[in-house]
């Protein structure tokens, strides 16, 4: 454009009442600044959906810059706050991914601050053009740099003699006696599956039927996934539940999906599941080991083998990864992903009735299962699940591509309980972190 | 296909001076859907828009961008322009190629180049707007008054006065404020009560004002034209229908024995006290008084009820509950007034500690006919006639440590009054004025801040005080004269700080009630500092007065005046036109998790139920109320399933702009 | 006569066949799972028993590609080819049930068999076409089926050579493959490297009967007939109650081919995509207008099941299933094909 040096793209969303009228101001008093940064002009940080920033990278910005009013001065009163809590996460999230974190930008800059904003750009700028270009297109690996690939260590599954079938013995007189008194219509439980080692699920809606249902170590499947489906019977529906399976019920509940009396829950103390031969790694640590909400609960619960959750260890192996590395990382898995979706299939929790996925005007996912389409999928079904997801494990249990969902989930979780001291799937009536806000939430990283 | 029109603004020079603006002309016209691309020296000329009109009609442009200044500045105008030649003033954006661009880089060539980009971001989003007509919401022509000082009184008289229906509320047991209790106001020195009372009055009995006085605001609920208020009337136990004001009760109150009663009196600040039934000025309005129940006997201990025995009129009611009413109105003015800061929290020169330390409003009340004292200025400690009086200026104000980085701006010009007042009362006496700076912006301001220093012999001394203490009955100010260089100390008998004017406590929460945005300091904030200074951003709710900032008389009134006609202006339709940003509900993939109606600050989300033919109830979504929605998209924001799209700001137009930046 | 390749010169061959052609597409280890991937290395080529997660047909039929790009200025469109396909490629390792699904691929993109790609008629897919004709399937006998596995049910075996060019048979007490040409290619390939293959008496007979006599399920007997009338009888409901909705099944399928074409792209230009889409998703069949044919998941799932053994057969006469088991391993809520086609059949 000017000179053979690097001018950086850099996309700037600011809300219309403070920074744009601070970026007027600017011009006002004739301060000078890099002519890199495009303004797109939004009523309110509110308006600044994070996935924007997500869209800009994907569009090849060098920089993203979001700015608005400082807390306190919002002309819609909230806007930047309920702003700042999504940034906050989404933030995250994309470092996790391996996408530079200083190539974003995040500030507050009144219509006072024409000063301000000049040397902002001028400071966001200089930033990115020392950075240079974007290592690869979105979707794209990093050239000349492996895909680091991680390994856990197996844990070996263990129940108490004995427990599964007395368990299962219990739930079935139940699931009798609610279908035989008329309680219910349905039952949805577990039965064999027809490969070796496996269960699924199912439906019965007679007393006879009931003989079918199991509980064993290979009941991994969530089922709330089927709690706001209309059941194809008559009657209320009763759902056999894992005590993580019930907390996403909590969600449901949240987020007006069904209501506690629309369903029978049939609690199942938990011994954790089978994953591949050993105990699956959600299970180790898991505290979650009796249902809170479930009707009857039945059987006692073994505790935990492990101290610690070993997945938080692979969290961190990927956060001390170079971005580069961590952004193959990731482009390694999902260049996997055929786009089937199972994730979200399987998710007791995505339960819209037109995904994101599938808007088509406007399109903010790429269709296609390539480079772009599959990681802009992932990002926005993780951030989707944040301060949602309850770590029941479906999405990953259902990847024909094996990809590692579970460890995107959890890590958003530890951002939403370390920022907003929240964990979902605990109470009903607690607001969800993303739809709320604290005056004095920390916001270290808006200069 | 889009036929879009580019329409490049010179600005005279301010554009043409640093981008080539033929050049972003030539090049808007390469651009994808560009029927027409010109630039021309000032757009927004009669010339200038008159251009716009005619290729719009030449061209068949099915949207129009002109690139030129802030859309702050000129929006308004083409919209206008691009209505006039028969478009939907919506189809029309603006490329901020002034502020944004050409002057803020010096670069020609990066200036021009960038402001080719900003050209094609806003040709790509004007492709995707449609057009959008106003929302027309009905309007209820009733006014709410909240707050009964002179901007409330003003507002409510001068909506009253425009012949539509007012409901004031005042939380006190009588409206009047701190008007009331001035002494004499700046820079006439007419009598402050004589020019108050008589507009209380005339509230109390003009035929569409309707008062609740000892009431508060409980709920806000509805928007502009449509709210619904409830209005919680505090119980008075007095009949005000029965009292006729006779002022027997509190004469017998066994409290009230002006000697033994331990209550302080509210409206002399504490100077005095009074009963526990009472009215606190002899003026107020409504002339009823109102049982203190703290204090009163009767409720703490079962025992007295002397009032109920002796009051003639068989007024008082010991069984009086509050009272909780619902008002339908239209617009609501928020007139809520100030507090001053309390000598009490200026401990470094001995508020709360010295008796003979007060502020500015308790030496009003000193001055005042009406006050403890009877008008004569006499010592809080002894009741002796101050010979030295040591006011000092930007008590609080200015001054970070105390919280208070602004103006409070009123206090230059009452300390010119009080020691004017003072040497007017005490002839003898000497008052002394430590100041930071005098700022009498005003109408004959300055001139009487001038007479008080010429005229009545105040030393004006120029510094801070640095330390004040009491010695043989005496207040030592010890300071300095930044203007000589001199330390300066004063034996003073009676020390008034001016202390810092401050948002009402509660007015936050008042704030958050009718979704106002606020400062750091609980001052509500108005719409616009310049050209919206008496509307908030919360639609049909005005300001008045000094809720907003501190401000003197003549302003407040102003204030309240213009919050009046807004109201009028409001009223004087049935209908009102809204700007159609609204945010809208994709029905059929809404699922009615409801985020969007926790994060709506402004309470537009309802629910509506979706039926089939039969009835059936099928779902219940979100829905937008077009009235309430103030257009922030938090909404939209939330909505994981994209089912909300927030008008003139839709994902459509935002990714096409994201876009164009990376082509 | 039959020819043999002994175990160890087996890289040998498959160098020499990587340097042939200019891409060898054969089975790797991938974070856990067995994928088929362009190799570098025929090091890095693993001959385990058993399935990869899923097919080898994106080789011939993409998961994404662009049908075309295009720029927009002013208002003109500028068109542009896109890159011409990967050329000469080897597959390597494919199953003989995987081998078998081309024939469905072929039936619906190429119905004229593999002619002159020059000359096909319009409604042919010409990319499906040229890579059809530039690929080399290398088949891979199976001696240990999984229990997911049912080949031999839809009247196919783990040592078929249907579909492949050259099948390699594994006799491992003879140390040796046993090759069988099946096509041209097949014998210009054998021709080609004929110093590593030598003339044997060696057959697949008892490999193929061990590896058959693996297989537990039971056999779908009439298939096409009786489904043709179970449009609405069998209690699809029922059978289908837990289906999820996800494409996994279809994706994962060797014989799966529908796809969806969307423009991809900005305002000054773009591309238009083809890319794989699946009949269990809701917004298959959903219209612009809201209706939806296929409104409930067990229609969708049924869906599934007739295609494969009704319409596939009846339209095209060809087997649509070919008892790969993927399916049946890959869905997160175990909707088994098998057992509901020989639940409804039966």
């Amino acid at each position: 454009m000017m000179s053979d040096t690097f001018e950086p793209k850099i996309v700037a969303f600011v809300c219309n009442w403070c920074t744009y009228t601070g970026a007027d101001l600017a011009g006002t008093s004739r301060m000078q600044y890099p002519a890199n940064v495009r303004i797109i002009k939004l009523p309110c940080t509110g308006r600044i959906s994070p996935l924007f920033i997500m869209k800009a990278l994907e569009q090849g910005a060098d920089g993203v810059l979001v700015s608005g009013c400082h807390p306190g001065d919002c002309h819609y009163t909230a806007g930047n706050y309920h702003a700042r809590r999504k940034y906050t996460i989404f933030r995250e999230m994309l470092h996790f991914l391996g996408v530079e974190p200083e190539r974003l930008f995040f500030s507050w800059v009144s219509a006072a601050e024409g000063r301000k904003w000049a040397d902002l750009v001028a400071e966001v700028t200089d930033t990115v053009r020392r950075l240079g270009p974007r290592r690869s297109a979105w979707g794209e690996p990093v050239e000349g740099i492996a895909a680091p690939r991680l390994s856990a260590n197996p844990v070996p599954f263990e129940a108490p003699a004995g427990t599964f079938a007395a368990q299962a013995e219990a739930m079935r007189e139940k699931a009798k006696a609610l279908l035989a008194g008329g309680e219910v219509g349905t039952v949805i439980g577990y039965e064999q599956g027809t490969l070796p080692g496996t269960a699924r699920p199912a439906f019965v809606s007679t007393p006879e039927e009931v003989d079918r249902l199991v509980w064993n170590e290979h009941c991994h499947q969530n089922l709330a996934v089927y709690a706001a489906r209309k059941p194809a019977k008559p009657g209320k529906v009763a759902l056999v539940v894992k005590p993580c399976d019930e907390r996403s019920l909590v969600g449901l509940l949240q987020e007006n999906r069904l209501a506690r009396e629309d369903v029978v829950l049939i609690g199942m103390a938990c011994h954790g599941v089978q994953s591949e031969g050993a105990l699956a790694p959600r299970c180790a640590a898991c505290q979650t080991r009796t249902p809170a909400l479930a009707d009857p609960v039945i059987g006692e619960a073994t505790p935990p083998t492990a101290t610690a959750d070993p997945r938080l260890e692979q969290i961190a192996r990927i956060e001390q990864m170079a971005p580069a590395e961590r952004w193959n990382f990731w482009q390694g898995h999902f260049s996997r992903c055929l786009k089937c979706y199972a994730c979200r299939a399987a998710c007791s929790l995505c339960t819209c009735e037109r995904c994101l996925a599938e808007k088509a005007q406007p399109r903010w996912i790429p269709a296609p299962p390539d480079g772009a389409g599959n990681l802009s999928w992932h990002a926005v079904r993780a951030w989707h699940l944040a301060g949602r997801c309850v770590d029941c494990g479906a999405c990953s249990a259902a990847c024909p591509a094996d990809i590692p969902l579970y460890l995107l989930n959890l890590k958003l979780a530890q951002v939403v309980k370390d920022a907003f001291d929240y964990e979902a799937g605990r109470d009903p009536a607690a607001a969800p972190p993303l739809t709320t806000y604290r005056e004095d939430d920390a916001q270290e990283f808006i200069r | 296909m889009a036929r879009v029109g580019v329409f490049i603004c010179h600005c005279g020079e301010n554009i043409a001076r640093t981008v080539d603006c033929a050049r972003v002309a030539e090049y808007a016209a390469t651009l994808p859907g560009v029927a027409h691309a010109v630039d021309y020296r000032y757009m927004c000329s009669d010339p200038g828009q008159r251009l716009i009109e005619t290729a719009i009609r030449e061209h068949g442009l099915t949207g129009v961008v002109v690139a030129s200044c802030s859309p702050h500045m000129h929006e308004v105008t083409f919209r206008r322009t691009v209505a006039r030649a028969g478009l939907n003033p919506f189809l029309c954006e603006m490329a901020n190629i002034r502020e944004q661009c050409s002057w803020v880089h010096e670069d020609r060539e990066a200036a021009t180049a960038k402001a080719c980009e900003l050209v094609r971001l806003m040709v790509e989003k004007v492709k995707w707007n449609t057009a959008l007509e106003p929302i027309h919401v009905p309007v209820t022509r009733k006014a709410l008054v909240i707050g009964g000082g002179i901007a409330g009184i003003q507002a409510a008289l001068d909506i009253a006065n425009g012949g539509r229906e007012v409901i004031l509320v005042e939380k006190g047991p009588s409206i009047g404020g701190h008007m009331a209790q001035l002494s004499e106001t700046f820079p006439t020195l007419d009598c402050s009560q004589c020019i108050m009372t008589p507009r209380m009055v005339e509230v109390k009995n003009h035929p569409n004002i309707t008062l609740y006085t000892y009431a508060e605001v409980e709920k806000v609920d509805g928007y502009i034209g449509n709210f619904a208020v409830t209005i919680r009337k505090k119980a008075r136990c007095v009949d005000e229908a029965l009292c006729t004001g006779c002022g027997e009760c509190q004469s017998k109150c066994p409290q009230g024995k002006l000697k033994t009663s331990v209550i302080p009196n509210e409206f002399d600040l504490g100077l005095s006290r009074r009963p526990a039934i009472y009215v606190p000025f002899p003026q107020a309005v409504p002339n009823v008084p109102v049982i203190d129940k703290e204090h009163c006997r009767y409720f703490q201990d079962g025992k007295c009820g002397v009032c109920q025995k002796v009051c003639p009129a068989k007024a008082v009611d010991f069984t009086q509950t509050d009272q909780v009413v619902t008002e339908q109105v239209g617009a609501i003015v928020v007139a809520t007034g100030y507090d001053v800061m309390s000598s009490g929290e200026y401990g470094e020169y001995g508020g709360g500690r010295y008796p003979d330390v007060i502020d500015g409003l308790q030496f009003e009340r000193l001055l005042s006919a009406s006050g403890p004292t009877g008008g004569e200025v006499k010592r809080p400690s002894d009741g002796k006639v101050p010979e030295t009086v040591v006011f000092i200026a930007c008590a609080g104000s200015r001054d970070r440590s105390h919280g208070v980085p602004y103006c409070s701006k009123i206090c230059c010009m009452y300390t010119a009054k009080h020691a004017m007042l003072y040497k007017h009362k005490v002839h003898h006496g000497q008052a002394y004025v430590f100041y930071m700076d005098i700022r009498a912006g005003g109408k004959n301001y300055d001139e009487f801040v001038r007479r008080a220093i010429e005229e009545e012999g105040a030393v004006y001394l120029r510094g801070r005080v640095s330390r004040l203490y009491q010695k043989d009955g005496q207040l030592i100010v010890k300071g300095a004269d930044t203007l000589s260089g001199q330390p300066v100390e004063i034996a003073a008998d009676l020390v008034v700080l001016a202390t810092a004017i401050q948002a009402r406590p509660g007015s936050d929460a008042l704030a958050q009630m009718l979704k106002v945005p606020y400062d750091g300091y609980g001052f509500l904030s108005e719409a616009h500092p310049k050209l919206r200074p008496v509307e908030t951003n919360s639609a049909g709710v005005y300001l008045a007065g000094a809720c907003q900032a501190p401000k003197d008389i003549p302003e407040t009134v102003a204030q309240a005046s213009a919050a009046a006609s807004k109201v009028l202006g409001l009223f004087s339709m049935e209908q009102m036109e809204r700007e159609p940003t609204v945010s809208v509900v994709n029905e059929r993939t809404c699922i009615g998790c409801f985020d969007c109606e926790r994060v709506c600050p402004f309470g537009a989300i309802e629910h509506r139920e979706i039926r089939d033919r039969r009835g059936n109830l099928l779902k219940v979504v979100s829905h937008v109320n077009e009235g309430v929605c103030a257009g922030c998209g938090a909404c939209a924001t939330t909505c994981r399933s994209g089912s909300i799209e927030l008008r003139g700001y839709t994902d459509e137009q935002v990714f096409a702009q994201i876009a164009a930046v990376g082509v | 006569m039959a020819k043999a390749l002994r175990t160890e010169a087996l890289l040998d061959f498959l160098r020499a066949v990587q340097q042939d052609a200019r891409r060898l597409v054969a089975p790797v280890e991938e974070d856990g799972l067995r994928l088929f991937r362009a190799v570098d290395r025929v090091e890095e080529i693993t001959l385990a028993e058993g399935n990869t997660r899923w097919s080898f047909k994106e080789v011939l039929f993409p998961r994404s590609e662009a049908l075309f790009h295009y720029r927009l200025s002013g208002g003109s469109v500028a068109l542009q080819e896109p890159d011409q396909p990967e050329g000469e490629t080897v597959v390597f390792g494919a199953r003989p049930c995987d081998a078998a699904g081309l024939a469905v691929l072929d039936a619906v993109f190429a119905p004229n068999g593999r002619p002159d790609p020059d000359q096909a008629p319009e409604h042919e897919d010409p990319f499906y076409r040229r890579r059809r004709a530039q690929t080399t399937i290398i088949g891979l006998a199976c001696l240990e089926p999984g229990p997911a596995c049912f080949c031999t049910a839809v009247g196919l075996s783990p040592t078929g050579t249907a579909g492949s060019d050259l099948l390699l048979t594994p006799l491992p007490d003879q140390g040796v493959f046993l090759a069988e040409a099946v096509t041209e290619k097949g014998e210009r390939l054998l021709a080609a490297h004929a110093h590593l293959f030598t003339d044997t008496d060696d057959t697949k007979e008892q490999a193929t009967r061990a590896a058959e006599g693996r297989i537990q399920r039971t056999a779908l007997s009439g298939v096409g007939g009786p489904l043709a009338t179970l449009f609405e009888a069998p209690p699809w409901e029922e059978l289908a109650a837990r289906c999820l909705g996800c494409g996994a099944c279809a994706f994962v399928c060797p014989t799966c081919h529908c796809f969806d074409i969307v423009d991809e792209g900005n305002a000054a230009g773009g591309s238009r995509c083809k890319f794989w889409d699946s009949c269990g998703f809701a917004l298959f069949t959903a219209h612009t207008s809201g209706h939806n044919p296929r409104a409930t998941q067990p229609a969708r799932f049924r869906q599934r099941v007739l295609h494969k053994f009704r319409y596939l057969p009846e339209r095209f006469g060809v087997q649509g299933c070919v008892g790969c088991g993927r399916c049946i391993a890959t869905c997160p809520v175990n909707m088994d094909i098998q057992e509901v086609v020989a639940k409804v059949t039966g």
